[in-house]
């Protein structure tokens, strides 16, 4: 048996739902607000590090980390080789297509044969467009997608939206939904066979937890 | 942009001389193993025409395939991207009158465009064998202890067998008859232990409630022998029943052979090639997220080149198995030449001569041959992990004398090289040989 089991935890909009669950675990000694990446929790033994989202499934893939909180957008955009066994529920966000305001009121998604958009999702926006048979310029961007088609970069984005409102903000609409996203727990598939009762035992925890909460 | 000349090909990988030590240090071990199992080598070709190759191999391996035309006929080639289907069909042309079982095993490269992960590349290499012509469970139970026997020859601690049958899941879908596409998409969730979208899945095929059931309890049925018991509550149809059979027998045996603790049973692996037609297994070990070690039973493949045969078979991925092995902090000892000769007389003769009666021995002898001062020259002979240095014509010898350094521990002797070259047994002497061996 190992020592103890190491979870990657997404820094950014996930981080809260994330330690609140770990805090009804009982888990102790983490300190969000500090600069330091990785912690022991004394009380479980579990040892936790703090990434950035879009790197939790290299973590997890190469077996770094054996567990890992992230969003299924992420997960959909690098089809990681691991396992995937529980929603948490939380965190709920979609992959949307958006458009300036005065495009859309004289845009025809259906007819649309060629479109550029910028994404910070270069793999899902391919897929989903060339599935209906739409060629696409793909810009990748890393972040502050919303202002590529106000500064001409691209006519329209593919993004994440929670609430809406970024997107309202900045002067564009929804035009068409890729996908939806919440919370995901992802296991190393070695930890999974080599770890089992330990890793098998905390993601029943935590599924106890998240049914408990009733979403 | 030009390439720099250094760049290689994505996916393909040079073992730098330490590198390869390793790499051939664990080839050899488990060859080792499979010599002793009974296995005797086969070789195939590294490249043949891709529809002979494609028969044997479902359709994503034939796209990942690296192809090319052959100047002379004009046909397709293919290189070698699995040694299973080349070795079935040898024995379904070849061997198919040899006495059963038929046992054979290999070391060989492999080729697939695959995007390279973890310790894989688009030239890989496999050790493993096939046995052929039993369609008892025991023929599983020999190959999983050999993967066992194997792994514990590579000095890896904390693996487990991960052991699963297909055909328990593929019962269950004919129950639902189900077309392809909808199939693939339940496998997929199902080889992520995907519940939530498993839940989807199953709400949308509305199976019998006992199939849905069936479906969703499969992500969690893995663990020990207790597994067997719980899926047999869901198994209603005569191909599941039949595979929980199978593997109750296989599990029985395994605990016979003192594995079962090794052993982790998984009814919700949909994993691996088409061809696995019953049991099979992947080896994990802690502190790597990729299987070093795969095989299972595949009782159709011969069947494709016309001879119904029933075959079991496994590979080791070297690269894998030597990436855990560093993982887990397992030393390789990588020991230099036995000698190195550094002869400072201008006709060498004492050299040559005593470097031809010590290789007589079966002891490795390097010589100098570049003219420098003699530290110069030891610290070559250290970088190179030599044992012992032997000095002829050096200021410090005597004509007719030479000096005989041990690099490990630092001693030094006088020896008069007419003596050495009667009997020279005596520089082989004790130590060395044995941690050679």
């Amino acid at each position: 048996m190992k020592e103890r089991l190491t979870l990657a935890l997404p820094k950014g909009r996930l981080l809260d739902g994330a330690l609140g669950l770990l805090r009804e675990l009982g888990v102790d000694g983490v300190d969000a607000e500090s600069r330091r990446l990785i912690f022991t929790d004394t009380r479980r033994g579990l040892r936790l590090l703090f990434l950035k989202p879009a790197d939790i499934p290299a973590y997890v893939t190469y077996g770094a980390a054996d567990l890992g909180i992230v969003g299924r957008d992420i997960l959909l955009e690098q089809e990681p080789d691991v396992y995937e066994p529980l929603d948490l529920g939380f965190g709920f966000c979609r992959l949307v297509v958006a458009e300036p305001r005065e495009l859309w009121e004289r845009d025809d998604p259906a007819k649309w044969s060629w479109v550029r958009v910028a994404t910070k999702y270069p793999r899902m926006a391919e897929r989903y467009f060339s599935e209906r048979g739409i060629q696409v310029e793909i810009v990748r961007l890393d972040g502050s997608i919303e202002l590529a088609p106000l500064v001409g970069l691209a006519e329209r984005i593919v993004d994440l939206v929670q609430s809406g409102e970024t997107l309202r903000v900045n002067g564009l609409v929804e035009v068409a939904e890729i996908a939806r996203s919440t919370a995901r727990v992802i296991v190393n598939r070695a930890s999974m066979k080599t770890e089992h009762a330990a890793v098998t035992g905390l993601i029943e925890e935590m599924r106890a937890r998240t049914t408990k909460v009733g979403r | 942009m030009r390439p720099a000349p250094t760049q290689l090909p994505k996916g393909a990988r040079i073992y730098l001389p330490d590198e390869a030590g390793r790499k051939r240090h664990v080839e050899a071990r488990l060859f080792d193993i499979f010599g002793r199992w009974g296995y005797r080598e086969i070789v195939t070709p590294t490249f043949e025409f891709f529809d002979a190759i494609a028969v044997g191999t479902d359709q994503a391996l034939q796209e990942n395939m690296f192809k090319f035309v052959d100047r002379e006929t004009g046909r397709m080639l293919a290189l070698r991207a699995d040694i299973t289907p080349q070795i079935a069909r040898v024995v379904a042309t070849r061997l198919r009158e040899e006495p059963k079982p038929i046992r054979l095993c290999y070391v060989t490269n492999v080729f697939r465009y695959d995007e390279p992960q973890l310790s894989h590349y688009r030239e890989f290499y496999q050790a493993g064998v096939e046995l052929i012509g039993l369609d008892q469970p025991e023929a599983e139970v020999e190959v999983i202890a050999m993967t066992v026997e194997g792994l514990r020859a590579l000095g890896l601690r904390r693996f487990q067998i991960d052991v699963g049958h297909p055909d328990f899941f593929r019962g269950l879908m004919e129950e639902i008859k189900t077309d392809g596409a909808r199939e693939r998409e339940v496998r997929t969730a199902l080889a992520r232990k995907d519940l939530s979208t498993l839940e989807r899945l199953v709400g949308e095929l509305a199976p019998p409630a006992h199939v849905g059931d069936a479906l969703l309890a499969l992500p969690a049925l893995f663990g020990r022998e207790e597994v067997l018991e719980r899926a047999a509550a869901f198994a209603r149809n005569a191909r599941s029943e039949r595979a929980l059979a199978h593997l109750a027998e296989v599990h029985r045996l395994l605990a016979i052979y003192g594995l079962a603790e090794a052993v982790l049973l998984d009814l919700g692996e949909a994993r691996g090639f088409d061809y696995y037609s019953g049991t099979y297994f992947e080896a994990y070990v802690a502190d790597f997220g990729a299987a070093v070690a795969a095989g299972g039973r595949y009782d159709q493949m011969l069947g494709r080149f016309g001879y119904d045969c029933p075959a079991v078979g496994f590979a080791f991925d070297v690269a894998r198995a030597l990436s855990v092995m560093e993982a887990q902090g397992v030393a390789i000892e990588l020991p230099g030449p036995d000698f190195f000769i550094i002869d400072f007389t201008r006709e060498k003769t004492a050299a040559l001569s005593l470097a031809r009666r010590l290789r007589d021995l079966g002891v490795s002898v390097a010589r100098d041959i570049v003219s420098r001062g003699l530290e110069e020259s030891l610290a070559c002979a250290r970088a190179q992990r030599v044992a012992r240095a032997l000095v002829v014509g050096s200021p410090r010898t005597r004509a007719g004398e030479m000096l005989v350094m041990d690099l490990a521990d630092g001693t030094e002797r006088m020896l008069e090289i007419r003596a050495a070259l009667e009997a020279p047994e005596q520089l082989v002497g004790a130590g060395r040989k044995a941690g050679h061996a």
